[in-house]
Order: structure tokens, then sequence, then C-alpha cells
């Protein structure tokens, strides 16, 4: 069992750490033990010695890649299959530079970076464009033409003979020959570890996560999905690098052969096999694949044919990894989780030099309420159109609404709604008209811009993160505005940490402020009912600092106390002056809930009824009411 | 270079674009009727190969019962490939198309391994279903299985065509891929359907592997060789058309065809990947294509 030590050596206890990190228990009690597993890595060379001692590092650094490729994988969701293509041209960079030019370790370190980045790039760009499923397949590719890549080269690769002769870290026989290679293969892992886990810390772990479940959402709280798909990109490739640049000194020669499908199955598989989406995940997949990989001989054929197999079944068997397996035994498909809930006020209200406490974030919104003016209706439309082959879905519909309003859309089945609502959100772009966001022309950008001018929106199906806690979930909404840039994120943890702690402290704000109880405010998403992961939306749109809030019938598939105290979510919203539109079939909850209602009928605006008092309603509205309360009880 | 070294290229070109059109086709199959994209016809390709050597040569059998019983264990694989490789999926994971891909890459690269541990890494020669002597057209020499691969992928091109657009078993598949839901709700078996596909797609590759044979000899590497020529062939044609897919295909199999005579053959592979992206990227409904791949 030679390959897989290191971890053997210490997996009980990392399988607790699994434990804890799937509970949400993330930073105290694994600090300990990663401390103890780094400390017994590092003691590693002095203990034995030999090739086992290459096979190890081998182990070490794959092990990095894989908690790189997790940022993109576990985390983002975005299916990248050519993380070997990466370490590939950051070993060959680093290894031509030496023989070529003699470059240092530490001189080739940056070249070979930046090389595996742009080639990350070269291959990922068109997962901007394309379904996951497709940037799968073409990411796949790059493993598979990456030998004619060297073929090509082979004036300074060395070709099919390979690029031989690199000069090792340290030369046979010095007194570092044991240990120098080791540790910095040892550095190699934690490094690319602790740039995984500083990052998805950060914001960027709950925006990297709504990039995967729901990039919809993320758009509209104004955040760039394709940026979050490159920084995913990059953040990924950088421990691929650093692994490929330590791989070209460790062997001393590269072949292409190495940077093909076995080694893919190792990363890919390390990620999927325990649990993506978790820091220790690839340490013990990866590990474990490369252990049996090593034990095997990383160029036999049953090599691939057990990792191919591996993989399969592992799919099969456990499509969220082996945590599941190993958490809970019954094989629920979700678990339900419950994070503790941690023990802190919910809000600072003492900072420590005993001035009154000033978050930025809330200071923010303050200062966005105040600034509102009557100047410029909240939402203006001016006769928006929009087709769908010949049906025009909306016919030039005009209307404006103030903040401080809720109005109602209503209008039987096809009327054009939710049309509209998508069109107002950036999710279509009308044929003609215009859309107004305080003011300004909101008409055809895309969504995450429109969001940034002041709209937010909630989806028919809650669009929220299932394992991150309401709390997180809220966080989101402020990610536009507050998320450190992940370089900073990554280097400068401590101060990224401040802008995060402000950010949660916001967030626990808005829970309290929509009714969240302090026991629900660490709760996974997915454990709610419905009726709160509707009212979890609105909170996040609060957080997002809207002015206008357009909700997707938030009001479909809640029993009556949900829909009462979302009517109250929504008054309580009023008197902070933001402008509210929703789209409801339920007559009871807009009637009790709206100020005016705009009825459509074949996309056109049948009539604005304003200031609704229940005993007092226009002759048609009272027909409409009637129609859809009939209809909804015959669909019922 | 003169004129008849290159007319050599676009010969053998279209030629080996017949072949991407063949396995082209049964990738093309599943896309448009699943969405899916079943890495793992590629090995039932190489598969149809080693079989066709298996009952041609160490049953002495003669070419059409090889090539029936070639396309009958094409289609046991097929469905194989759903039961293992698909039904597992469905409702336990939001992205099914996505796991079903890594579960295929994953067998493939699986079944490619343990073919080539059971027969051996090198191409055995294989007797042609055709006469071998080259045809001479216009001073340049055809591989006369080309003319019939040819007219295998027009056939079944136009039999995919038909029966997509004009029969009701082709309405059906086409509402199974955008509302697979929907059409269970309907009462359509999705699932009998769905493994029906999987054979069809399943023979088809495995088809393709048998009338390759005179090219490509019988390897465990055959398919793995095709896979990017033919994706590059539905992504250029636009994923999930038939019509796009052959003209894809011949695009794809000049460029193979010709570049060599110029420059290193090294760089066709390079040439096709790049040309993979930057269709999908500024085109992903595909060049020919006219519904887009969908993003949401």
């Amino acid at each position: 069992m030679s390959g897989q030590t290191p971890d053997a050596s210490t997996s009980l206890q990392r399988l607790g750490g699994i434990r804890a990190a799937a509970q949400g228990r993330q930073t105290t009690v694994n600090w300990t033990v990663a401390l103890v597993v780094v400390a017994i890595a590092a003691a590693i060379p002095f203990l034995i010695s030999g090739y086992i001692l290459f096979q190890l590092e081998l182990v070490l650094i794959y092990v990095g890649a894989a908690s790189g490729l997790n940022i993109a994988v576990g985390y983002a969701g975005e299916f990248l299959l050519c993380q070997v293509t990466v370490m590939g041209v950051a070993g060959y960079v680093a290894g031509i530079l030496n023989l070529q030019s003699g470059w240092s370790p530490l001189e080739t370190l940056p070249a070979a970076i930046l090389a595996g980045v742009i080639w990350q790039l070269l291959i990922s760009l068109a997962g901007l464009r394309i379904r996951g499923l497709y940037l799968g397949v073409l990411s796949f590719f790059a493993v598979l033409v990456f030998p004619d890549l060297v073929l090509l080269t082979s004036s300074i690769s060395g070709g099919t003979s390979g690029l031989i002769g690199i000069a090792p870290f340290a030369a046979a026989g010095a007194s570092d020959f044991n240990w120098l290679p080791f540790e910095i293969a040892v550095a190699v892992a934690v490094v690319s570890t602790v740039i995984a886990r500083n990052l998805v810390v950060s914001g960027w772990g709950i925006r990297l996560r709504y990039l995967r479940d729901a990039p919809n959402a993320l758009a509209s709280t104004g955040v760039n999905v394709a940026s979050t798909k490159i920084v995913s990109y990059v953040v990924a490739a950088i421990p691929g690098a650093l692994a490929g640049w330590a791989l070209a000194y460790f062997s001393q020669s590269l072949t292409s052969s190495v940077f093909g499908v076995s080694l893919t199955l190792v990363l890919f598989a390390g990620v999927q096999l325990v649990a993506p989406g978790t820091i220790v995940g690839p340490i013990l997949g990866a590990g474990l694949l490369e252990g049996y990989s090593q034990l095997v001989g990383p160029f036999s054929q049953y090599n691939t044919l057990g990792l191919g197999i591996l993989l399969t079944v592992v799919l099969i068997l456990f499509p969220g990894g082996l945590r599941r397996f190993i958490v809970r035994g019954d094989g629920a498909a979700v678990p339900p989780r419950r994070r503790p809930h941690v023990e802190t006020p919910l809000v600072e209200d003492e900072s420590p030099t005993g001035a009154p406490p000033v978050n930025a974030l809330l200071e923010l919104r303050r200062a966005h309420k105040e600034r509102r003016t009557a100047e410029a209706p909240a939402l203006e439309l001016r006769d928006i159109v929009k087709t769908f082959g010949g049906n025009r879905a909306v016919d030039g519909v005009s209307l404006s609404i103030e903040g401080g309003r809720i109005v109602a859309l209503m209008g039987d089945n096809g009327s054009g709604k939710t049309t509209l609502i998508n069109m107002i959100s950036g999710f279509l772009k009308p044929d003609s008209g215009t859309v107004l966001i305080n003011g300004y022309d909101a008409t055809g950008l895309a969504a995450s811009r429109v969001a940034r001018l002041g709209c937010a929106r909630t989806f028919q199906v809650p669009q929220v993160v299932g394992e991150l806690t309401v709390r997180e979930n809220i966080e989101a909404g402020f990610l536009q505005r507050s998320c450190a840039d992940p370089a900073q994120a990554i280097l400068l943890p401590f101060r990224a940490r401040r802008a995060d702690r402000a950010r949660r402290q916001a967030a626990l704000h808005i829970a309290e402020e929509v009714g969240f109880t302090a026991s629900q405010m660490g709760q996974a998403a997915d454990t709610l009912p419905l009726g709160l992961r509707r009212r979890l939306e609105v909170a996040r749109a609060i957080a997002h600092s809207a002015d206008v809030i357009c909700l997707d019938e938030p009001g479909a598939g809640l029993n009556a106390d949900e829909l009462q105290s979302l009517s109250e979510t929504l008054k309580a919203l009023k008197q902070t002056g933001e402008a509210v539109l929703l789209v409801e079939h339920n007559a009871d909850f807009v009637l009790n809930t709206c100020d005016d209602i705009i009825l459509l009928r074949h996309g056109v605006i049948e009539g604005v009824f304003t200031d609704i008092r229940e005993h007092d309603l226009h002759p048609d509205l009272q027909r409409h009411l009637r129609r859809s309360a009939v209809a909804a009880a015959v669909t019922r | 270079m003169n004129l008849s070294t290159l007319g050599v290229g676009i010969a053998a070109g279209l030629g080996l674009g017949s072949a991407y059109g063949l396995i082209a086709a049964s990738f093309n199959l599943i896309v448009a009727s699943t969405g899916f994209f079943i890495f793992a016809l590629e090995s039932v390709v190489s598969l149809g190969g080693i079989l066709t050597y298996v009952f041609a040569v160490d049953w002495n059998l003669p070419m059409i019962p090889t090539a029936i019983l070639v396309c009958i264990c094409g289609l046991a694989v097929g469905a194989l490939l759903d039961f293992v490789a698909h039904r597992p999926f469905e409702g336990r994971t939001t992205n099914v198309s996505l796991y079903v891909l890594l579960a295929t890459v994953g067998l493939s690269i699986a079944i490619d391994a343990g073919l080539s541990l059971l027969f051996g890494d090198t191409p055995r020669l294989v007797p042609g279903y055709v006469s071998a002597s080259p045809l001479v057209i216009d001073g340049v020499a055809v591989n006369p299985s080309y003319l019939v691969m040819i007219g295998a992928v027009i056939t079944i091109t136009a039999v995919s065509e038909i029966v997509f657009r004009r029969t009701d078993t082709g309405r059906n598949l086409r509402a199974t891929q955008l509302d697979s839901e929907g059409v269970s709700l309907l009462g359509l078996n999705v699932g009998r359907i769905t493994t029906g596909v999987f054979a069809v797609s399943g023979g088809l590759a495995a088809l393709a592997g048998f009338l390759l044979t005179p090219v490509t000899s019988a390897a465990p590497t055959t398919g793995a060789a095709l896979v990017i020529p033919a994706f590059a062939a539905l992504a250029i044609g636009g994923f999930g058309s038939f019509r796009g897919a052959i003209g894809g295909s011949l695009a794809v199999g000049l460029v193979v065809g010709v570049v060599p005579l110029y420059l290193s053959s090294s760089y066709v592979n390079l040439i096709l990947l790049a040309a993979i992206g930057i269709t999908l990227l500024i085109r992903p409904q595909g060049l020919f294509g006219s519904t887009s791949a969908r993003e949401l």
C-alpha cells in the first residue's frame, strides 16, 4: 500500500473532518487536524527514503491539482476535464525554460503558472457560451490532443522521446536530496489547499455555489455570471500549474503520456469520489486514486481500466460522492442537514471601542433609501412589445410604478405576465419599447446589469442554494457590492474577512427584518419549507438594495399561514420605499397585500385599478377575480 | 504540390468524411432524441471492428452475416449503456445529462482498456467486404469501401430525417428531448423510447465499426481516434441536426484529408479543436443549425 501512507495514517481523523464539514462546522476543529496532517507529511522524508518517496511526492502534487480542480468542478459546477493539460503545459514550460535558458525553479514558477492559466482560458473560453455538457466534451478533447501539441513542438519539447535532463530541485547525493523535493511537494499540496480554502470561505464560496445551482438568481443579484466562471477557471488552473511545475523537477523528464487519460481520471474522479465541493474531499479522493495508480503502475492498462470502472461505479452508486455514504449509512437522497447556529449576537451592537456600530452595507442601504427621490418612478415601461413566432405575447404595455407601492399583475394564463417580468429583469429582450429603472434605460441589458440598476426578482421555483444556510443565501444579495476580489480573498484572507463579517452582520439584520428566527439563520436552505424559501428570495432581493422587486407567483403552493406571513413581509417592505411588482393568481392574497392591480389580457393592459379596497372593487376586476377563482377551483 | 495530389487529398477527405458521418450519426441520434452525449459510443465503434474480426476471421463467417451479427451486438450494447449509464441517474441528480456524459467517459475509458487487454493493441487486418483494388476515378484512386460508407451515411441520414420529421415515432422522440416529463404524462413510455434510441445508436456505431474495418483494420483504438472529428462535425453542423452532421462531416473530412498534404498531420486535431471551440463560442447552434444548443 505504498502510495497511500500519508492519507491512510490519518484517514480516521480526516473522516471526522468530513463529517464536521458536512455539518458545517468547518474551521476550529479542522485547523488542528490540518496542522497535524501537515506536520506528519513534513516529517515523512526524515523517516523513509527511496522510490516510495517519489511516489508520495506525486500523490501530494496530484492532491494539490485536484484541490484546484474542485473549485471549478465541485464548487462552481463547471465540468472541466482538462486539468492535466494545464499541468502538462506548466510542466513543459518549466522544463523547457530550465533546459534551454537554465532558469532556476523560482524563475520558472511564475512562467509556468502564467502559461497554465492562459492555456486553461484558451480551452474553457467556449464554456462562457455553451452548456456544461459540451464544455465537458471540449475540455476532454484538450486531453486527447495534448500529445499532438507536444509532437508539434518537438524541437523544444523533445516530442515522443520526451523532455530529458531537467535539473532536479536537489542534486543526487546532496544533503537536501531527500527532503527538499518532498517538502516542496508538501508545500504544493498545502498551498493549493489553502488557495481553494481561502477562496471558498470568502464571499466567493457563495458566489461559486450560486453559479452551480442557481445561475439565474446570481445574475438577478447583479453579479456577472461570465466573470464568475472565468475566476473559477483561473483559480482552478493555478494549483494545476503548480503541480505541473513541481512534476517537471521531480521526474526530471516529461513525456506527453503522463498527462493523459489516466491522470485525468485520477484528478476528476478524485474530486467526484468523496465529497465534491468540500476542501477535504479531493485530498482524500485524489490521494486514494493516485495511491491505486502507483500501486498498479500509472502506465498499465489495468490502471485505466480500474479508474474508468471506478468513476462509473462511483457516479452510479453515489452521485453526490461517498460523503453521503460516510455521513449517513441509510443512503437518504438528501439527508436533512442542520447547521448548528453560531452563537453570535444577531447584531453586534458594540464595537470594541464602544462606538456605535458602523456596517458599511447597512449604511449603504440606508443612504440608498434616503437618496431615493420622487423624480423618476422606480419602474416605468413604455410600449413594450414581445412576440414569440407569430404570437404577440406582450402587445404595447406601458405602465409606471412608484416606490412604496405593491402592484399586482393579474390576468389569465398566457396573458403575458411572466413574459413582462422576464423582460423587466433582463432575462428576455423586448422587440420594441423601453424599460426604465429609476429613470435609467434598462432595455435589452443583460440580467446582471439590470439588477445593478436596482431591480431584483424572485422565481416561480425558488432559486436558492440548498446547501447554503439562510444567512449565506441572503448574503448572495450583497455579493455584487461586497465580494473581495479573488486575489485578495486568496492572498490576504484576513482583510477579506472584514468584508465578510460586515456582510454576515448585514444579512442577519435583513433575515431578522423579514422574520427569520435566530435558529433558522443557520439552517440549510434545502431543509426549509417552500414558504420560507420564497421569503428567503425576498430577503435576498432586499439585501441587493433593489428599488424594484419583481415577484413571480410568490403565493403558488403556499398555505394560508405562509401566505399571511409573506403578505406581512411585503407590507413591511413597502414602508422602506421599495416598489414591488408581483404576478399572482390568488385573489385573497392580492387584495390583502397590494395597493394597485394591473389587469392584463392577451398581452394588453385591460385595466389599472389603484388603491384597492376589498369591498369597493371595480366591476371588471370583480369579474376577473371571480373567473380566476373558478379556474383555481377547477384545477384544484 | 500538383493538382492530382490535392485530388487524392480531397478524395481521401470525402471518404473520411463519410466515416465521420457514420459515427456522427450515431452520436446525433441520441442527442436529437434525448439531449445526451454518449461518449462510450466511440468504444462501440472499436468493438464493432473487433467483432468483425472475430466473426469474419476467427469464425470464418461470410460478410453479410458478420455485418448482421455485429449490428445485433451493437444494439445490445447500446441498450446496456442505457441501463448502466443513464437510468441510474434519472431522478437522482439535478443534471442528468452531465452525469451521463461523465459515466460514459469513464465507461468508455474502461472498455477501451479492457479491449486492448483482451485483443491487444496491434491492429489486425480484416478481409474487405468489397474488392480491395482501388477504383480509379479521373486519375485519382478511391478506396471502394468509402463509396459503401457514403451510401450508408446518406441512407441513414435520409431515414433519420424522415423518421424524425414525418412519423409519430419521430415526433415522440423530438418531444422527449424537449420535455421528457411532459411526454411521460401523455402516457408514452419514455423509458422504453430512450432504451430504443440507445440501442439503435449502439447498432449504428457498431455498423460504423464494421464498415470502417477495410480502412482502419480492427483495433481497440479505432473509435477514440474518430471521436474528435465526429464531435467537430456535430458542433459545426449543429447538435441534433442530421443534415448538418453530413455537412459538418464532409467539412471535417476535407480538413483531415487536405491538411496533412501541407502541414504535419499533428496539426489536424488541434485545428479541429480550435474549430470546435470557435464555432461553439460564436454560434453555439452550429454553422448549419438553426435551433440553439439550449443553455438554460
